[in-house]
């Protein structure tokens, strides 16, 4: 997704999925139990605070992220393959209920505006005959058709692989808060000025439960014999108002260090702002819409607009405040589309690369090295569902709260399990915890577990469309999952068996040349998409193989932290990694040189290719260019992954191939700058006047540039710090005609140099003008 | 004799989700409580200043 971003990025992210629920979660709720709403959305919203805990824990811990890892470790692979379905449906459902709500806010905007203009009688004649009166739009029609175009649109940028920005995010947060800060001041005026009444308290007697929120409890007396069962009921279905919580394991990777620090500032914020936003402004939606207009069809989907043309102040005003809501809602909703993708495609691509759903699956994009089947699987899916939802968002809230709720509930259970069976060292534990007679008992956790198992099991007898379409959904996926895993096993025995006939597999814990059998100053070529290995080509056509070794190494991207132990054959050599390196060889053999073949396990890519070339002692590393960055940009991250690697390190230099075999390199590692003409000038200046000094006489320009920066190194730990950091910002305002990038400098020249010239010796140019095989 | 058995399962099952829910709810106050202070220290305190020459 990201790599190292600030913990108030992070939590941008996580609030444009968790906040977006503010425009649906209150009038869900209302519609299935009245009034009293509010009161169970600022409850739920409370209780998100204790939900946070136990997702900081689960980060904390060794076996991090993916849903599946922990819950299989804890429960089991059954158990974790039915949570890994529910956290899809899950998933698959934040896409249609964000983008059709985000519709049904447009559709309900443009009827407001007609209303308008029709009472100034604004509408041309002939508009208003045809809709035989005040012209509307169709809000359903609306919704699904802007759903289906939102869905379209993120389905190609990712199929293209953008990168979710974390700019992007926090600009959309930006302007919400913006918003939500108006909106409720706005409120709060209102209320003072025409007086206020709370909503009805959350008492049994005041919850007024729908035939279709009793679910399969409809023709029973159980809700009404049990008092404390009614708020159960009606917790459950507000529990939607904490959907996206989820996303915080998903950041974790990506937050910047200190990584458990920075996620509890992230997850006390995202708290604290969802709190706010959906609880306090859905009680104010109760307080300010009149009853008799909040559950009306054309405004019940879309309350926040309609609190806008409630509040004090002339027409036209209020009518700009709701296309700012709109404007806003819009942005966000469909943030929370674009999440709902990456996060369904980040959920089966670990699930794929843990051995449960075939490599087919992962099959990168011809073009754009995307995996394009899995985006087009969960697309598929989202766009079925928005059709068949026909702009209900009632409908898919209900659906969509099944899966939100089951994945809590897999989530917190597996971590109370593994507070028993994995006793090793956590960053952090939810607190408080007894120890008896040495035995730790997790009350809080084991708390917050009760609530979600209560609640979900609740949930599934009174909410008869999430029962029936997520246990349909979750026992398609869990089938899908089970038959994918027997193919799987038994393609992982015939691999083995080919593996043996064709590769020297060896199963080492640790990276080394030695048991590679490379020499120093080897090239390191990394390996991902097998339609992309022009590189390899480009390296194969220059090295004297005599004199350097060649290493092609596949990084297989894990959420298990690399250590080999708990890592299996199959969760690093799969058949995607045998097909890759089946093409790698046939490059290979084709210019009659040998490779080495490597395939390394890691959290992050760009670590994983700084640590195995400093273990492997490579003098160069080559890399295809990036679908989705440029190689300035790979330069400047492996650059820095270079800085964050524990020493003895040694430098090395990066060449980027792009397709058309043109070639872009850099030093990763401390260089010497590039000095700008009239830098050069100064020092020389300086050095002519300090050298006129008695004893100076023997001065170099180098004493000068070594004297100045020590003195700017004391300068910038002292209290002139804020003032260099400014200079700095200007300077590099300016923009740089040289061609450093901070961790990476570039070495001028279209093809400058070759690997061999870096390690050994150069280029042979017989080698070169060999007859060139054809591939 | 059948129906007063799924009478007092019913009963039962809805007796223990209440109890469930009303514990957890307990517990769970005394997490938010017990986190957010911790938490409300962190997010003011200051991180500690990276000690490493600037370089380019």
């Amino acid at each position: 997704m990201l790599t190292f971003i600030s913990w108030y990025r992070a939590a941008a992210i996580i609030l444009n999925d968790l906040g977006s629920s503010a425009f649906y979660a209150g009038s869900i709720a209302e519609q299935a139990f009245g009034k009293a709403a509010p009161w169970f959305i600022i409850g739920v919203m409370l209780f998100s605070f204790a939900v946070r805990a136990v997702y900081v824990e689960s980060c904390s811990m060794f076996v991090r992220g993916g849903v599946y890892r922990i819950v299989k470790e804890a429960l089991g692979g059954t158990l974790a393959k039915m949570a890994v379905s529910a956290l899809m449906f899950d998933y698959i459902l934040t896409g249609p209920i964000s983008s059709v709500s985000a519709g049904q806010y447009i559709a309900g905007l443009i009827n407001e505006t007609l209303s308008a203009t029709y009472t100034y009688g604004w509408i041309p004649q002939a508009l208003v005959n045809a809709f035989h009166g005040k012209p509307h739009v169709n809000e359903n029609a609306i919704a699904v058709s802007l759903a289906l175009a939102v869905t379209l649109y993120y389905w190609w940028q990712n199929v293209k692989g953008i990168e979710e920005s974390s700019e992007k995010a926090l600009w959309v947060m930006q302007i919400t808060t913006v918003m939500v800060i108006t909106l409720l001041g706005w409120s709060f005026i209102t209320l003072l000025k025409r007086g206020f009444e709370l909503p009805p308290f959350p008492f049994p007697h005041n919850l007024h439960f729908s035939d279709e929120s009793l679910g399969f409890l409809k023709h029973s007396n159980i809700p009404k014999m049990f008092g404390v069962f009614g708020i159960l009921m009606a917790f459950g279905h507000s529990v939607l108002a904490m959907s996206g919580e989820e996303s915080l394991a998903q950041v974790y990777r990506e937050i910047a260090h200190p990584k458990l620090k920075n996620l509890k500032r992230t997850a006390l914020l995202i708290a604290i702002y969802s709190f706010i936003f959906t609880g306090i402004s859905s009680m104010l939606v109760v307080m300010i819409v009149p009853d008799n207009v909040r559950m009306l069809p054309e405004v019940k989907d879309n309350l926040l607009g309609a609190l806008a043309m409630y509040l004090v102040g002339p027409q036209f005003v209020k009518l700009m405040l709701r296309a700012f809501v709109v404007v806003v809602g819009f942005l966000i909703l469909s943030g929370a589309v674009n999440t709902a993708i990456v996060g369904s495609n980040g959920v089966l691509n670990r699930v794929s690369e843990d051995g449960v759903l075939t490599d087919w699956f992962r099959r990168p994009h011809r073009r754009f090295g995307t995996t394009h089947r899995i985006i087009n699987l969960v697309v598929g899916l989202q766009l079925a569902i928005i059709l068949v939802s026909r702009g209900d968002v009632y409908v898919l809230g209900e659906a969509y709260a099944f899966g939100v709720m089951w994945s809590f509930v897999f989530n917190s259970s597996s971590m109370l399990v593994l507070r028993f069976k994995y006793k090793g060292e956590r960053g952090w534990k939810v607190p408080p915890n007894l120890t008896i007679g040495g035995v730790e008992i997790p009350i809080g956790l084991a708390s917050v577990c009760m609530v979600l198992i209560s609640t979900a099991m609740v949930n599934l007898f009174t909410k008869s469309v999430a029962t029936i379409s997520g246990l349909i959904f979750a026992g398609v996926l869990f089938v899908v999952f089970t038959v994918s895993e027997q193919i799987n096993k038994r393609k992982l025995a015939r691999t083995n068996a080919k593996v043996q006939e064709h590769f020297q597999l060896l199963h080492e814990d640790t990276v080394e040349r030695k048991s590679i059998g490379v020499r120093p100053g080897n090239i390191l070529i990394t390996a991902r998409d097998y339609n992309a290995l022009n590189h390899l080509r480009w390296v194969m056509e220059r090295v004297n193989a005599k004199e350097q070794d060649v290493v092609c190494m596949a990084g297989r991207i894990t959420r298990v932290a690399p250590g080999g132990s708990d890592l299996a054959t199959e969760q690093i050599f799969g058949d995607y990694e045998q097909t890759l390196f089946t093409r790698a060889v046939a490059i290979a053999e084709k210019y009659g040189k040998h490779i080495s073949l490597l395939v390394v396990p890691a959290v992050d890519i760009w670590f994983a290719i700084v640590q195995t070339a400093n273990s492997l002692e490579s003098s160069a590393v080559v890399a295809g260019l990036s679908t989705t960055m440029t190689a300035q940009e790979q330069a400047f991250r492996m650059g820095r992954a270079w800085e964050a690697a524990p020493e003895p390190k040694r430098q090395f230099v990066l060449h980027v191939v792009h397709p058309d075999m043109t070639v872009e390199t850099f030093r990763i590692g401390p260089h010497t700058p590039t000095m700008r003409p009239e830098d050069v000038q100064l020092v020389h200046r300086m050095w002519l006047d300090i050298t006129q000094e008695p004893g100076l006489d023997k001065l170099h320009h180098a004493d000068i540039v070594s004297a100045a920066l020590n003195r700017f190194a004391c300068e910038y730990t002292g209290p002139e710090r804020e003032q260099i950091l400014k200079d700095l910002q200007t300077a590099s305002s300016i923009g740089h005609p040289w061609t450093s990038f901070g961790y990476a400098q570039r070495i001028a020249g279209e093809n400058p140099v070759p690997p061999v010239t870096v390690a050994h010796s150069g280029p042979d140019a017989s080698d070169k003008n060999q007859d060139e095989p054809r591939d | 004799m059948v129906r007063n058995n799924m009478d007092l399962l019913i009963h039962s099952g809805v007796r223990i989700l209440e109890a469930l829910f009303v514990v957890g709810w307990a517990g769970s106050l005394l997490v938010i409580l017990l986190s957010s202070v911790e938490d409300i220290r962190i997010f003011v305190e200051k991180d500690e200043p990276v000690d490493r020459a600037p370089q380019e």
